[in-house]
């Protein structure tokens, strides 16, 4: 039943299927009814991390080392955890910068270098194509393992194998076209390939299903569940300890690094790139992926270890390859369906990941290697090609058949010698090596172009030095001294156990040490590099965009560093020929639709849009060609450092003019809060000033409605009446004369009759004026007058008024009875100080301050109102200053108050 | 913004619960070759733990019961 041409018609059968998915696949997407977009789907298609070596290659990994295969799938479910964090901002970063790979992803984080974007590219694909060789082979030992049915002890000496023979070859070439077709199609800007998605997300539950059955048939089929099949195997002593790790130190620290490796490897593998971040539909999606995902391997695990102990059990000999066991135990048990499933279910696993690997790798290739190298080629003959697009489709499409055939030769030559696994764990070492500039550049911002090229570059060397030379060893081209005694015979330096290190899930386990070295030396080159060096502005524009991503692309996402101009035309030819007229039209009136734009008008493109067509070119071309080709048609300002110094300081700018609106604004509130106060001091001003001149009034008017109403009133009794109405007219003046000599002083217009003037005159005169008021509140007054007071310059009537202010003022303030008034005169060098003291209740330091203020009158509590205008003192200052001379206060609260003023001598 | 950031929080004490639980020294302790319903404590072990893991993930990207009665809100 299983003969050669039926097994045959099934493999290409299946193959063809595949194509029909895809077709209809891209055929939905066409008419925008997409079948992929689910986060199902999305998680189906992250399931392509598991390959031939899941499927076959785990279990016989499990028969060498147990527990050991485990760490692969553990690392991806601990990276699922950081997903939310890691993955969804790389997702984020590379929708917004349309990043289609891996190499660009790096190339465009450190400044769009040409450099790293082909070295990136050159290790994936020395490090991945081994791996591809791996699926093929695979494929190839399989195919000759069933056509064989039901005999499994073939050898298959592939020497003797020509590739015309081998039916890996011919799917080889069936995948190469599968690639090309959907995943080349057209020359995408966002390079989403949804017919290529639907096809893998079917292969990923072709291959559980298979394995699936295989797990249950062989443990409840031939076994009685998983107690009797663990039971029995724990009576064989080789299996039975493999039930259990080594407690030493080196076995856990392998087993941690392995864990590390495969952390980094889902990360960095550019088939996991490309299903993650290029495929990813909608970034929501990944929120249940990274649950379903780590589900989906647990259930493809759940069966390895059993078959792998079943394997050892039914093939104690060790004649029949353990990596075959999936296979071999159904084929010895004569069940030919499920072997065809099992093999079905194989090609699945290797088909998809060569289908999904090529495409990234080509586009790899093709974006970040072949296409910069071309624009390097002078005079500008290229980027001027009519018929851009058809070139750069068939790059790819030559990419992919490079690719696959170098895997197959890969295979043929070399591959044989390795177990599945091996291969496969070489090469996640070579692609973790990204891992320091991906991850570091996500987060640190002072990670740069230098640093990246150095950490590749060490990372890199420690691979070849460590996986790659010890392999060559083996096939025969080095001797073997090389892996047994080092180089020249040095011990420290054998590529296995470098610098005497040797960790590792089982004693002959390289991985965990290259692992070890390559990644430590990777950090540790780009972290001290990026410290030790500078970076181009174009460097600190790519990393402020990529960290702060989730911080720019809230401001509308686009780079508000870039500044250039050119012209529409120049950029529609250019858009023209590499993404084809038609595409380039739709895209750039979709951009005018949205921005509202209308180009019928200018015909002057401005930065928003170039840097939109350099997106949309970087999309297809990858992002450092895409600035080469956008910067041929852009008059250029060259982004220097001068540019962005010119960004900042504008910016210094603005925060130093709006430091300087916030000071006036706060002077002109001070301002305003001194208006209203001087408004309400006015009113208060009328209201004392009224009040004032309304009590004289009052009396005057009742005094003289009595004397009107009372013609009997005795004559005593009217003199005294009279008497009343002079003093309260007098007291009525001298308010008025004081509101108008206010007035004249504060418009200046006060006449001023300067004289030589002897103050102790003065000081008499106003006591003597107001003698009588001291004497009716019984107040002792004492003058301190020395002899020859010098002669001053003034004018007498005004000084007197000061005088009489100042007394007067201290005669209210004083209790009656008991009040005292002390009055001295000292005389200085320069001029005369008169000190009046009295021993009233004080007044505070804030009144203090306010107390010369016109209108001011300071407030008794418990007294009431005082008396008088409040433009007193307030007359008095400007009389002193008007002679050149000072006035201040000192007072405590219940200690007095002493007002003293100067005034210059006469010169 | 919030809800993202305290997701990211979850999600990370769910690594560090992880990376605790799979590696030295917390591994050694179920390193022993017993069986336990019949299967070799330490694959019981890791498998477990593992399960356990993707149910926390499923638990912190859920979000706290009140952040999903509020989005519904939202979509009112």
């Amino acid at each position: 039943m299983l003969n050669t041409w039926t097994i045959l018609l099934v493999s290409f059968g299946y193959v063809g299927l595949l194509f029909a998915i895809a077709y209809y696949g891209d055929k939905r997407a066409d008419q925008g009814r997409s079948i992929v977009s689910n986060p199902y789907i999305y998680a189906l298609s992250l399931a392509v991390y598991c390959t031939a070596w899941t499927f076959y290659g785990s279990v016989g990994r499990a028969s060498n080392t147990g527990i050991g295969f485990l760490p692969v799938y553990l690392g991806p479910t601990l990276m699922a955890t950081l997903g939310w964090l890691v993955l969804r901002k790389i997702i984020h970063i590379s929708k917004i910068h349309r990043i289609t790979t891996i190499a660009d992803f790096v190339s465009s984080r450190y400044g769009k270098s040409v450099t790293l974007g082909g070295m990136v590219t050159i290790i994936a694909v020395l490090g991945v194509v081994p791996y591809i060789s791996l699926q093929l082979k695979a494929i190839s030992t399989t195919f000759h393992l069933i056509t064989s049915y039901p005999n499994v002890l073939v050898n298959i000496d592939y020497s003797n194998v020509s590739f015309v023979e081998d039916n890996a070859f011919y799917i080889a070439w069936a995948l190469a076209l599968f690639a090309i077709l959907f995943g080349t199609r057209h020359l995408e800007t966002t390079e989403r390939h949804e017919g290529l998605v639907a096809a893998i997300a079917f292969e990923s539950i072709v291959k559980l299903v298979a394995f699936l059955a295989v797990g249950i048939f062989v443990t409840f089929g031939l076994y009685d569940g998983f107690g009797d099949l663990f039971g029995r195997a724990a009576t064989v002593p080789a299996i039975k300890e493999l039930f259990v790790l080594d407690k030493t130190p080196e076995v856990f620290a392998g087993w941690t690094m392995h864990i590390f490796l495969a952390m980094l490897a889902i990360v960095c593998l550019p088939r996991q790139f490309q299903v993650t971040v290029v495929e990813n539909v909608d970034e929501a999606h990944l929120k249940k992926a990274i649950w379903l995902f780590p589900l989906y391997m647990l259930i493809i695990n759940l069966f390895v270890l059993p078959v792998a102990f079943i394997g050892m059990m039914e093939f104690p000999d060790g004649r029949v390859d353990a990596d075959t066991f999936v296979l071999s135990l159904p084929m010895v048990h004569g069940q030919s369906g499920l072997a065809l499933l099992v093999y079905i279910g194989g090609l699945s696993a290797a088909t998809g990941m060569v289908i999904v690997e090529t495409v990234a790798l080509s586009t790899m290739l093709c974006n970040n290697l072949i296409v910069p190298i071309l624009l390097k080629i002078p005079s500008g003959r290229f980027s001027q090609l009519p018929d851009f697009t058809g070139f750069l489709l068939s790059v790819r499409r030559t990419s992919i058949i490079f690719v696959v055939l170098l895997g197959y030769l890969y295979f043929h030559l070399i591959g044989e010698h390795y177990t599945l696994v091996s291969i496969g764990l070489i090469s996640f070492t070579a692609v973790a090596q990204f891992a320091p500039a991906i991850i570091g550049g996500l987060f640190w911002k002072g990670g740069n172009r230098n640093g990246a090229l150095a950490g590749l570059g060490v990372g890199f060397f420690i691979w070849l030095y460590t996986l790659v030379l010890p392999s060559i060893t083996q096939a025969g081209l080095i001797p073997q001294s090389f892996i047994s005694d080092g180089p020249f015979g040095i011990g420290l330096l054998k590529p296995f156990e470098l610098f005497g290190l040797n960790i590792g899930i089982t004693t002959s386990d390289p991985i965990a040490n290259a692992v070890f070295w390559s990644i430590l030396a990777n950090i540790a080159a780009y972290v001290g590099v990026s410290f030790y060096s500078r970076s181009s502005a174009m460097e600190h524009t790519q990393a402020a965009l990529f960290v702060d991503v989730f911080r720019f692309s809230r401001q509308g996402g686009d780079s508000p560093f870039w500044r250039g101009t050119a012209s529409i035309p120049d950029l529609r030819a250019l858009l023209g020929r590499c993404l084809g007229e038609e595409r380039a039209d739709y895209a750039l009136f979709a951009y005018a639709q949205k921005r509202n734009l209308n180009w019928d008008k200018s015909v002057k493109a401005d930065a928003g849009l170039v840097e939109f067509a350099e997106k949309l070119l970087a999309g297809a071309i990858g992002s450092a060609s895409a600035r080469v080709m956008v910067s041929s048609v852009v008059k250029e300002e060259p982004l220097g450092i001068e540019e962005v110094m010119g960004i900042l300081d504008e910016t210094r700018q603005v925060i130093a003019y709006s430091q300087e609106l916030e000071i006036a604004t706060a002077e002109l509130r001070l301002a305003n809060e001194r208006l209203k106060e001087l408004d309400s001091l006015k009113d208060e001003f009328i209201s004392t000033v009224t009040h004032e001149l309304r009590t004289p009034l009052t009396a005057v008017r009742s005094i003289a409605e009595i004397i009107h109403d009372s013609p009997t009133l005795g004559a005593t009794r009217r003199v005294e009446f009279a008497g009343i109405i002079i003093k309260e007219s007098e007291r009525l003046t001298r308010l008025i004369n004081q509101v108008l000599d206010f007035q004249k002083l504060e418009s200046g217009r006060m006449e001023w009759q300067m004289a030589k003037v002897d103050f102790t005159s003065v000081v008499r005169q106003a006591v003597t004026g107001i003698n009588q008021l001291i004497q009716n509140k019984r107040i002792q007054i004492n003058l301190d007058i020395p002899e020859n007071v010098p002669i001053i310059d003034g004018d007498q009537d005004r000084l007197v008024q000061v005088m009489i202010n100042l007394v007067a003022n201290a005669v209210n303030f004083c209790p009656p009875d008991s009040g005292r008034i002390d009055i001295s005169i000292k005389v200085q060098p320069e001029n005369i100080q008169i000190d009046v003291k009295d021993n009233g209740p004080g007044i505070t330091s804030e009144e203090q301050q306010i107390v010369f203020e016109r209108f001011r009158q300071v407030a008794f509590t418990g007294k009431g109102r005082p008396s008088g205008s409040g433009l007193g003192l307030s007359i008095t200052k400007h009389i002193i200053e008007h002679h050149g001379g000072k006035i201040w206060v000192n007072s405590k609260p219940d200690q007095g108050t002493t007002f003293s003023f100067t005034l210059p001598a006469s010169t | 913004m919030n809800d993202d950031h305290s997701k990211i929080g979850r999600l990370t004490a769910v690594f560090f619960l992880g990376v605790l639980l799979l590696t030295y020294p917390i591994l050694t302790l179920f390193d022993h070759s017993i069986s336990l319903f019949g299967i070799p404590l330490l694959f019981l072990y890791l498998f477990t733990v593992w399960a356990g893991l993707i149910g926390l993930i499923v638990l912190a990207t859920r979000g706290a019961l009140r952040n999903r009665l509020s989005d519904t809100d939202k979509g009112r």
